[in-house]
């Protein structure tokens, strides 16, 4: 499995100067992060209609001296923000090979129509929202709770609220409607930071869930494990289907009933999978129907 | 005897050359960010101990204002319009002095001139 430390932050945005790059780094070094993701935005409604061809996502920026430079420090991933107005985007991401090199892929919806797309079909990770287009979009309570069931993740992101004030008050109201309409259900924090000096530690950043309407434990959440979840998830997403083989290293014990007991529930247990054997195999039957009726129709 | 909680804070600075530091000055920062953040006015702070070379404040508020006070230098982004970290390398209810800590870390060292 992908190995990955705490402390996450999923939002350094990209900046051409490296000596920018190697600060922010080094301060998250400094600060205890361990896995951060390099953002880099895409507006695909600045894409004019007639030039959207097979290939329209750009490719990752190359930050392979960055990896190599903080290979034992940092995990860096990468991460596209994709900002859109209308549903036509899932067309251009199903056809694209670019997308598949990024780790992350994040939605940024710009309408409330494209806000209700990202959280029920967006194939994406994350939903983020632009801090100077204030809180004109609040999420409503079905649209949230679609999208929690589908393991996506909101993001709320606290460099902004350091850098400005008006933008903070729009970030609370953005979190409160999260409390509100969801309970504050799979919420990550990260920076968005421009510079190292609006970074902050994750003990820190975790304290602050208690302006975002978030309790201790969300705050802890926010910045450890459902990060980890967001980037298990990215990983499925971009692996797709796949074989895992579980090895046990030594006995496995199922329960601690006496022997009676558990020679009654063996009995029942192989009763069970005797019919589960049964239905496997006609799934199995049925399956392979289903794929020569389909043959014969091709 | 009121209660009363220790900060000690890491001041980083863009250019700290730019800006004058003083434990006034510093002060007057976290009453206005206290201020703005959660319309505190004139609550109790006391700086402890200041030093501007080494750019380490520790100041006590009482223990009410515990939570504020942390949110509120979590959120100062600027200092004299100077981009700024008040990084808060420890919080507690017992006196802090980053002298003595300073001291003891340096005690710890090996000593590589014997």
């Amino acid at each position: 499995m992908e190995q990955t430390k705490p402390f996450y932050d999923f939002c350094v945005p990209y900046s051409k100067d490296d000596s920018v790059m190697r600060a922010l780094l080094n301060e998250l070094v400094e600060t205890g992060y361990k896995t951060v993701a390099i953002d880099q935005s895409f507006d695909h409604s600045k894409k004019e209609a007639g030039k959207r061809g097979s290939e329209m996502f750009p490719e990752p920026h190359k930050v392979e001296h960055l990896r190599r430079e903080f290979h034992d420090k940092l995990r860096i991933l990468q991460r596209i923000t994709i900002l859109y107005v209308d549903v036509n985007v899932a067309h251009a991401m199903s056809v694209s090979q670019n997308l598949r090199k990024f780790n992350l892929i994040a939605g940024q919806p710009k309408t409330d129509a494209a806000l209700t797309h990202c959280c029920t079909a967006f194939n994406g990770d994350l939903i983020t929202f632009d801090p100077a287009a204030g809180s004109r979009l609040l999420v409503n309570r079905k649209a949230y709770q679609v999208a929690v069931r589908r393991g996506m993740f909101f993001e709320i992101k606290y460099a902004p609220s350091i850098a400005d004030s008006n933008y903070r008050k729009d970030m609370i109201k953005i979190a409160q409607n999260y409390c509100t309409k969801g309970k504050s259900k799979n919420i990550i924090f990260s920076s968005g930071a421009a510079h190292e000096f609006q970074l902050r530690g994750p003990y820190d950043v975790a304290n602050l869930s208690f302006i975002f309407g978030l309790s201790e434990d969300q705050g802890k959440n926010a910045v450890d494990r459902h990060c980890r979840q967001l980037f298990l998830k990215a990983e499925s997403r971009r692996l797709g289907k796949t074989i895992m083989f579980v090895k046990g290293n030594g006995p496995i014990v199922f329960s601690d009933t006496s022997e009676d007991e558990q020679s009654t529930e063996d009995d029942e247990m192989m009763g069970l999978e005797s019919q589960i054997g049964e239905a496997d195999a006609l799934e199995v039957k049925d399956g392979t129907e289903h794929v020569i009726k389909r043959l014969k129709v091709a | 005897m009121a209660n009363h909680y220790y900060f000690d804070i890491k001041l980083k600075l863009r250019d700290p050359d730019a800006v004058v530091l003083t434990p006034a000055l510093f002060r007057s920062c976290v009453l206005e960010a206290l201020d703005s953040f959660f319309c505190e006015e004139k609550p109790t702070l006391e700086i402890v101990k200041f030093c501007a070379q080494q750019q380490r404040v520790v100041f006590r508020v009482p223990e009410e204002l515990h939570d504020i006070v942390r949110m509120s230098i979590e959120l100062i982004g600027h200092y004299q319009q100077m981009p700024c970290h008040f990084e808060i390398l420890q919080s507690s209810k017992s006196s802090l002095d980053f002298e003595k800590s300073i001291e003891k870390t340096l005690s710890g060292l090996p000593n590589f001139e014997d």
